[in-house]
């Protein structure tokens, strides 16, 4: 493959860049990256790069491969890109949204004071682990039937409010109303239904985790207002997708598309690139199949957000009813929605796949929640561990720049065989503590390979999100306490 | 055998087409031995080397459990067939690990597997010791960068985990 070097780029802003169609044969369309000099310096050295131009080659791909500050090598698609195709020519491919099918985040807020719980983090943090389990070792506290996976698959968290999970104003705060509709659960094989009876309402591992966090800081003040984020009050943020449900669809259609890539005859420079024509009924398939594992995942977020909940109104019961905690929203950052979008001047309605990258609405944009709707909808990009996440606005911009789109984290830096070697599980626990970061994980050289050296610096991706008009600052979050699987 | 994603042709057999094969799978708590953990930015990947096609599986199966921190209770057993369809080496062995995985999830991990090639594929059976406990989620094996490569030694294959 051809090296691309940091002089084949065009600067089109201090945070977009450009490599254009003509730096390989098979591109059809360009690479945008939006970053700023030093981290797309950064991005050279991984195949993260190499794997936006290998995207760029799919059929009926529309304006550009959008890559995120937060890019890192993944397989087959780089972790942090966005690529829109067209529905009617174009191809949707499983390994351009991922194994963890709508993995994703939820914020809650509360009203109540940070200092007001000082005491109670320790308590607060067993009970969410014992309400939120990993899923590594028991199951969940569900155990679906057949007939009740099919309900979550086609209702997501409608399901959830339906049996008690969920409030109206949840359902209303999470991107889609938390269900993607025309999705069939006939699409998805006997081996994902079985995995998907026993595994909802847990996190998982890996990057996975609920955080317990005090708002730091506010930049925006009526958003944060709308948002309910109030300086010095605690917030909640879980992160987690569609557990061994979506995995085992993503595996089973990875398999299955790559000989509908060959009957299709679609040239795929990387085997993980498998894909099949969105109007095939191969590409119908996993779209169907895909919306469940979708759906799957706001229903899980749900569960482990009520886990969350009933844990704050037992610990802090007395404290007062500031303690409620609300859905500020709920995005997803792997994931394939059919949307309209302006290219060239044309309305088109393209199979927009995001993986590792939120959606970031502008104002304005249709589907947003009533109180959303002027201001944009939220991106919630978390920090790594023991860092700050931050809380930002969709901007009117980022719908002709990138589809919508925004970064999904800090994005990592070094490999997870790094971290180990470098990091030891007992230093981060003894540094974090000292911070005063509670800490409850399942493992501790787990817990090493998500240190904060392991990723970048979150606060250089933000630069460049709001430095690009892809989100505007709303709010920054400070870790208490971390609960990871 | 057939063409892979690059167009390039395979010209050598990989598995002995007759008798009935049986490998261990050796747990291991260190990642040593005929795999290697290398390092890539997001995932899990393994070096995975052997002698021809059925140790490569076998090695790579214990490269898996061991990324997983996979620990056993040789008290509970069981036992499963599995069919794996006749394809490209890389593709059969992905099909193995991702079986694996289902089983880890079903809380199994397998200790020795019996296997046969036939016309249409592998016919294994796999012995498989209740999980006891695992320090890690692996989603699935992926076909990234997946390439066997034959050396003077056998094969070796670098195989990309989603985790």
């Amino acid at each position: 493959m051809k090296t691309i070097r940091l002089n084949d780029f065009k600067p089109l802003s201090e945070y977009e860049w450009e490599l254009p169609r003509s730096f390989r044969a098979d591109m059809r369309v360009p690479v945008r990256v939006f970053a700023s000099s030093r981290l797309l310096e950064g991005a050279l050295r991984d195949k993260s790069l190499e794997q936006a131009v290998n995207t760029s080659t799919l059929p009926g791909i529309l304006g550009w491969v959008s890559v995120m500050p937060d890019v890192h090598q993944g397989y087959g698609f780089p972790i942090g890109g966005v690529a829109a195709t067209d529905v009617e020519t174009g191809v949707v491919s499983p390994g351009g949204i991922g194994y963890d099918i709508n993995c994703g985040v939820r914020l809650m807020a509360s009203l109540l004071p940070a200092e007001a719980a000082k005491d109670d983090l320790s308590g607060l943090v067993n009970l969410i682990d014992r309400l939120c389990p990993s899923g590594l070792g028991e199951k969940g506290r569900i155990r679906l039937r057949d007939a009740e996976l099919d309900d979550v698959c086609l209702h997501g968290s409608r399901w959830a409010l339906k049996n008690g999970y969920a409030d109206a104003a949840d359902v209303e705060h999470t991107e889609d109303q938390g269900c993607l509709e025309d999705a069939d659960l006939r699409a998805a094989g006997a081996r994902a239904r079985e995995r998907g009876l026993s595994q909802l309402g847990t996190l998982g591992s890996g990057n996975h985790f609920i955080e317990i966090q005090i708002v730091d800081e506010i930049f925006d003040e009526a958003s944060a207002e709308s948002m309910g984020l109030r300086k010095g009050c605690l917030a909640v943020q879980v992160h987690s997708g569609s557990r061994g449900f979506g995995h085992q669809i993503c595996t089973d259609y990875v398999r299955s598309l790559q000989s509908a890539a060959n009957k299709y005859r679609i040239l795929l420079p990387d085997r993980e690139l498998a894909c099949a024509p969105i109007s095939s009924e191969e590409g119908q398939a996993y779209l169907k199949a895909m919306r469940c594992a979708a759906n799957y995942a706001y229903a899980n977020r749900q569960v482990l957000a009520q886990g969350v909940r009933d844990a704050f109104e037992q610990v802090l019961a007395g404290k007062g009813g500031g303690r409620r905690l609300r859905t500020v929203y709920d995005v997803a950052h792997n994931i394939g929605k059919i949307e309209t979008h302006a290219v060239q001047g044309k309305e088109r309605a393209a199979c927009v796949h995001r993986k590792g990258a939120t959606r970031s609405f502008g104002p304005g944009t249709k589907g947003l929640p009533a109180d959303y709707r002027k201001i944009g909808q939220p991106v919630l990009i978390p920090g790594s561990m023991g860092t700050r996440s931050w809380v930002l606005r969709g901007a009117a911009t980022s719908m002709n720049k990138s589809f919508g789109s925004c970064a999904h984290g800090a994005g990592r830096l070094l490999s997870r065989a790094q971290a180990k070697r470098q990091i030891w599980g007992e230093d981060l626990v003894r540094e974090l503590t000292g911070r005063g970061i509670h800490v409850k994980a399942g493992s501790l050289s787990g817990l090493a390979e998500e240190a904060p050296e392991a990723y970048k610096d979150v606060e250089a991706v933000i630069e460049c999100v709001a430095g690009a008009g892809l989100a505007e600052k709303v709010a920054v979050l400070r870790p208490l306490a971390v609960i990871k699987g | 055998m057939g063409e892979n994603a690059l167009g390039k042709r395979r010209t050598r057999r990989l598995f002995v087409t007759s008798g009935m094969y049986n490998i261990g799978i050796g747990m291991s708590k260190t990642i040593e031995g005929k795999f290697k953990e290398i390092a890539h930015t997001a995932d899990l990947a393994l070096d995975v080397w052997g002698e021809d096609l059925w140790d490569l599986f076998r090695n790579a199966a214990q490269g898996l459990y061991a990324l997983a921190g996979a620990v056993e209770n040789k008290e509970e057993t069981d036992r499963f067939d599995l069919r794996i369809p006749l394809g490209e080496e890389e593709q059969m062995l992905v099909d193995f690990l991702n079986e694996l995985l289902y089983l880890l999830d079903k809380k199994w991990v397998v200790r020795r597997v019996e296997g046969k090639k036939t016309e249409n594929g592998l016919r294994l059976s796999l012995d498989a010791a209740r999980l006891a406990g695992r320090s890690r989620e692996i989603k699935a094996a992926t076909f990234h960068d997946l390439a066997l490569k034959e050396t003077e030694d056998g094969l070796r294959a670098t195989i990309v985990f989603d985790v």
